[in-house]
């Protein structure tokens, strides 16, 4: 579009202007609660916008025997999630992105429809499945529960994935005397690398972060999870509230996340909108 | 023995018959090529030989032994893909040695004959590369030493040559060629181009809805075409078809055309046919049976020159002359033909021969 030179500078202004609100937005919750967890004592009812940089609230927290118990949880949690909704995903993309059978699209249609209902509702039946399978106060309760909305997302992404990927590359493979199984994993498995990175870190995060579930299921404080053992952090006396330990607790449960999407990013993005675009 | 036998292949999907009862024995070490237009069921008769396929109805016998059942990989063929299907995330070297390696050959003989092959076709200082870091012409290099390696008798090509630019689908052509020389497999080739069909080709096996249309050698199909169909599929430009009238009087046929009566040998048929004059046999300014006709456009190719030509009726048709003729679009002028160099079909597009021929 051809513009005069002052178009062009409002026009730059605007662009970032309006860049500048949206980054305030999203991120100063973040820099408050990482500013609040370097204050001490009294200095966290001050409102000053400049940390003090001072660390006793982080020494407090990883100090804490069950903290760091509850974030050793949440990463055997979130890791196995991970590897079993993958694993699972995997093998059912397989036979749903490649494998004609009837029925196949209710089945897609049912793996939405499942992800779509509010975990409040699944909560009391679930309970009783877990009580049932003997998985109550166990981390495995909360494994189980948690494939219930990885594996529908996954699946569904993985699918569109495994269809765009060109048959008649699976067809040499057949032609190159491959099994099913080595095709998955020889060929298929190497080619969906972004698709995987993606949909495992979002698995992660989603295990990482949920709470409900983790508080109902588990009854002692060995196996709670992060988000729970956060929100259960009391004071020194019943008339204090810890925000700094809370905030310092906060901080450090969102690093690896932060790390991770970092890490990962052109991977998130290439594996989201692949099979989104016919090549 | 390897030669493949296909007995009355049928082949359905649902209540639409894509292949019609083909019958066809291709001997060992033959070079044949399946040629027709898209939707002719080439691609899927070439799938169904390799087993990608199922065969709904008739045999498939691969060196004598019935095949209908036999997983692809041990069917012992090697197939080229269209899109040369490399997998992405090997290097040459490993594509190559795929199948070895999933037959569990040992690491050194794999390499011995990835290394061999590689040489073969020029691609040996290519082995690090990713498929994505090469040449389209390099990639169908890579997906051809792909199926040299597992050193099988029977090699099947889908189309390989359809995604290349001109030049390079030449070279490829000249080099599948002498693949074929020193290999010596018997070789089934897919392509939509009779250009390609016509080069390479011990036999041709022109399709049509799913069905043979002939099987010959290439000069047969252009020479006597069975029907008109092939006739117009084999020779570029294609040929030209006149309709016309065919009467018997006495010992002799007579056809008529828009532009005049020729007399022919007898024939034992009579009635409406369409006469067909390859560009090369028309002949500008005599023949045996002339027609008068107005030139549209002369289009020069250098050595040679397509002379359009209106011949009535808005009949256009198209003569191929030596050199650059000297006429101008909108002069009148003859064309002609000689008897023997003219095809002639019936109303149902078989070709007609002279009684006794």
């Amino acid at each position: 579009m051809v513009r005069s030179a002052t178009g062009r500078r409002l026009h730059r202004i605007a662009i970032y202007g309006l860049f500048a609100v949206v980054a305030l937005y999203t991120l100063f919750p973040f820099y408050w609660m990482i500013a609040s967890s370097l204050k001490s004592g009294q200095a966290i009812f001050d409102v000053t916008f400049l940390p003090d940089l001072k660390f006793n609230n982080y020494e407090a927290i990883l100090s804490d025997g069950v903290f760091l118990r509850s974030l050793l949880n949440s990463l055997i949690v979130a890791a196995s999630v991970v590897a079993l909704s993958l694993g699972l995903a995997i093998a059912a993309a397989y036979a749903l992105g490649r494998i004609d059978f009837r029925g196949r699209s209710p089945i897609m249609f049912l793996f939405l429809a499942v992800s779509m209902f509010p975990q409040i509702a699944l909560l009391s039946g679930l309970f009783e499945m877990i009580r049932w399978l003997g998985l109550y106060n166990t981390l495995g309760s909360l494994i189980f529960a948690y494939m219930i909305f990885t594996l529908p997302f996954n699946i569904w992404v993985l699918t569109t994935f495994m269809r765009s990927l060109p048959r008649q590359i699976e067809e040499a493979a057949i032609m190159d005397g491959c099994s099913p199984l080595r095709i998955v994993r020889c060929i298929f498995l190497p080619m969906m690398g972004p698709a995987l990175i993606s949909t495992g870190l979002l698995a992660f995060i989603a295990s990482w972060n949920e709470f409900l579930f983790a508080l109902t299921f588990i009854l002692t404080d060995e196996n709670r999870t992060v988000p729970v053992a956060i929100a259960l952090i009391s004071g020194s006396s019943r008339y204090e509230f810890p925000y700094g330990a809370i905030m310092a607790a906060s901080t450090i449960v969102t690093v690896p996340l932060i790390v991770m999407a970092l890490l990962f990013q052109k991977y998130i993005v290439s594996g989201l909108t692949a099979g989104a675009v016919k090549g | 023995m390897s030669g493949i036998d296909l007995i009355n292949v049928v082949k359905r999907f649902g209540a639409l018959t894509v292949i019609d009862g083909v019958d066809l024995a291709i001997a060992e070490g033959e070079f044949v090529v399946f040629v027709g237009p898209s939707g002719c069921g080439k691609s899927t008769l070439l799938r169904m030989i390799a087993g990608l396929e199922e065969i709904s109805d008739g045999e498939l016998r691969i060196a004598g032994s019935r095949m209908n059942e036999t997983p692809p990989a041990k069917r012992n063929i090697a197939m080229v893909f269209q899109s040369y299907a490399l997998y992405p995330h090997m290097n040459v070297e490993r594509n190559l040695g795929f199948a070895l390696e999933t037959a569990r050959l040992p690491a050194a003989e794999i390499r011995e004959r990835v290394t061999k092959a590689a040489k073969f076709l020029k691609i040996d200082h290519l082995l690090d590369r990713r498929p994505a870091q090469l040449s389209g012409g390099q990639q169908q290099r890579v997906a051809i030493g792909r199926a040299l390696v597992r050193q099988q008798k029977l090699f099947l090509f889908d189309e390989p040559l359809s995604n290349l630019d001109a030049d390079l689908r030449m070279e490829m052509r000249v080099e599948i060629a002498r693949i074929h020389r020193e290999v010596k497999a018997t070789t089934v080739y897919v392509t939509h181009d009779q250009m390609e069909a016509m080069t390479l080709a011990d036999r041709i096996v022109v399709l049509k809805d799913g069905r043979i249309a002939q099987v010959g050698t290439p000069m047969e199909l252009y020479e006597r075409p069975a029907n008109r169909f092939v006739a117009g599929f084999i020779g570029s430009p294609r040929m030209n078809f006149l309709p016309g009238m065919l009467v018997r009087e006495g010992e002799e046929s007579v056809l008529s055309l828009a532009g005049g009566r020729h007399r022919l040998s007898a024939h034992d048929y009579a009635g409406d046919v369409s006469l067909g004059i390859r560009p090369e046999d028309l002949i500008l300014g005599g023949g045996d049976a002339t027609l008068e006709a107005e030139v549209l456009l002369v289009e020069p190719l250098g050595g040679e020159s397509l002379v359009h030509l209106n011949v009535g009726d808005g009949r256009s048709i198209v003569a191929k002359a030596q050199g650059r003729p000297e006429i101008r679009p909108g002069a009148t002028t003859v064309v002609g033909w000689n008897h023997t160099r003219a095809h002639l079909f019936d109303k149902d597009e078989r070709a007609l021969n002279p009684r006794g021929a």
